[in-house]
């Protein structure tokens, strides 16, 4: 019952994590320089779209990287140490590591909801006729400010995705 | 020490190549392809090709990233001498890294089909000469060329979730066949 738990767990966590760096690596080195090739225009519209589909798609996936997280941890207290393979060197997840591990999937959460509900869709906000009438750069501006902030978050979610991996890797191969 | 530093990077470049194979293929499948369909079809098929283009590169570079890093891990954790011999065949752990090398060849294959077969049904040109039979011979080619290849990525998506599943009990088990 515990083995099935485990694999389980394993399986959400691994998914999970799979499913939401990955999406955020493909925004990265797929469609972000792939909008320089398209008409702005169409730019707004897909990404409009795709912002719309990918926050829940990246929010689900953290959320079933964090049960499968927290699962492993609370089942085995190790997210490396289970193997009934005779590694000597195994050494497990301790409350620090685990904390460290649990607090950037936390902050990705948070990053990937503030992304998805204020920042992205900023960038694709639209005034009222009156008011772009009465003040013409102020959609503009705004748009520009709102696409700087995006960048910037985008930026912190890779690093911090980036280290997530590093410290992951490093609990896999010799588990800590 | 060195053998340590060796299973991190190997791990760290495995868990790489996995969520861009895994995550990529979702966003690319479930996520710009159909946003695509909200502008006119000449644009979109600029930007499907476009980004078919990059991400194959992804993908081709996750699939040859799998054995080097797999390879990589599986000797710096000394995991040959678990699997040495028959043992390949008669334990949990040799069978489902057999079945997960398997697969990583239907994998190679069925991208193969793609980038070589299909992707360049889909790149040809239609000219204004070519007109009547010719011309629709040539649409429908490529509309059951854009078809075969949606059925063979959601294929290869499925068979990547199922190695994800043999990778997770490997890494936090003895594995699952």
């Amino acid at each position: 019952m515990k083995a099935n738990g485990i694999l389980f767990f394993s399986v959400a966590f691994a998914l999970g994590w799979s499913l939401y760096f990955g999406g955020v690596l493909f925004m990265y080195v797929v469609w972000r320089p792939l909008q320089q090739d398209i008409s702005p225009s169409h730019t707004a519209v897909i990404c409009s779209l795709m912002g719309k589909k990918f926050k829940w798609i990246a929010g689900g996936s953290l959320i079933l990287c964090g049960i499968g997280y927290i699962g492993l941890l609370n089942s085995v207290g190790s997210l490396g140490g289970i193997s009934n393979l005779a590694r000597q060197d195994q050494v497990r997840f301790s409350t620090t590591w685990g904390l460290i591990g649990g607090a950037i999937l936390v902050s990705l959460l948070s990053l990937n909801m503030i992304m998805g509900h204020i920042l992205h869709p900023n960038s694709h906000s639209k005034l009222k006729l009156r008011v772009r009438k009465d003040n013409p750069d102020l959609l503009r501006k705004r748009k520009l400010a709102a696409i700087k902030r995006m960048d910037i978050a985008l930026k912190v979610e890779l690093i911090l995705s980036f280290c997530a991996t590093v410290l992951l890797a490093w609990a896999t191969a010799r588990g800590r | 020490m060195t053998q340590t530093w060796v299973s991190v990077i190997a791990s760290f470049l495995h868990l790489v190549a996995v969520a861009v194979y895994v995550g990529g293929s979702v966003a690319m499948e479930f996520v710009m392809s159909p946003a695509q369909k909200y502008v006119p079809p000449s644009q979109a098929q600029v930007i499907g090709q476009k980004s078919a283009d990059r991400f194959l590169i992804l993908v081709w570079s996750a699939l040859a990233l799998f054995p080097i890093s797999g390879g990589l891990l599986f000797f710096s954790l000394s995991d040959q001498n678990v699997v040495n011999g028959t043992k390949f065949f008669t334990t949990d752990y040799g069978r489902t890294l057999f079945a997960m090398i398997f697969l990583w060849f239907v994998l190679v294959i069925n991208g193969s089909l793609i980038t070589f077969v299909y992707r360049p049904k889909l790149r040809q040109k239609v000219s204004s000469q070519r007109q009547g039979q010719d011309f629709s011979r040539t649409q429908k080619e490529m509309q059951k060329a854009a078809q075969i290849v949606s059925w063979i990525t959601r294929i290869d998506l499925v068979i990547a979730v199922f190695i994800v599943l043999l990778g997770a009990s490997m890494a936090y088990g003895s594995g699952l066949l």
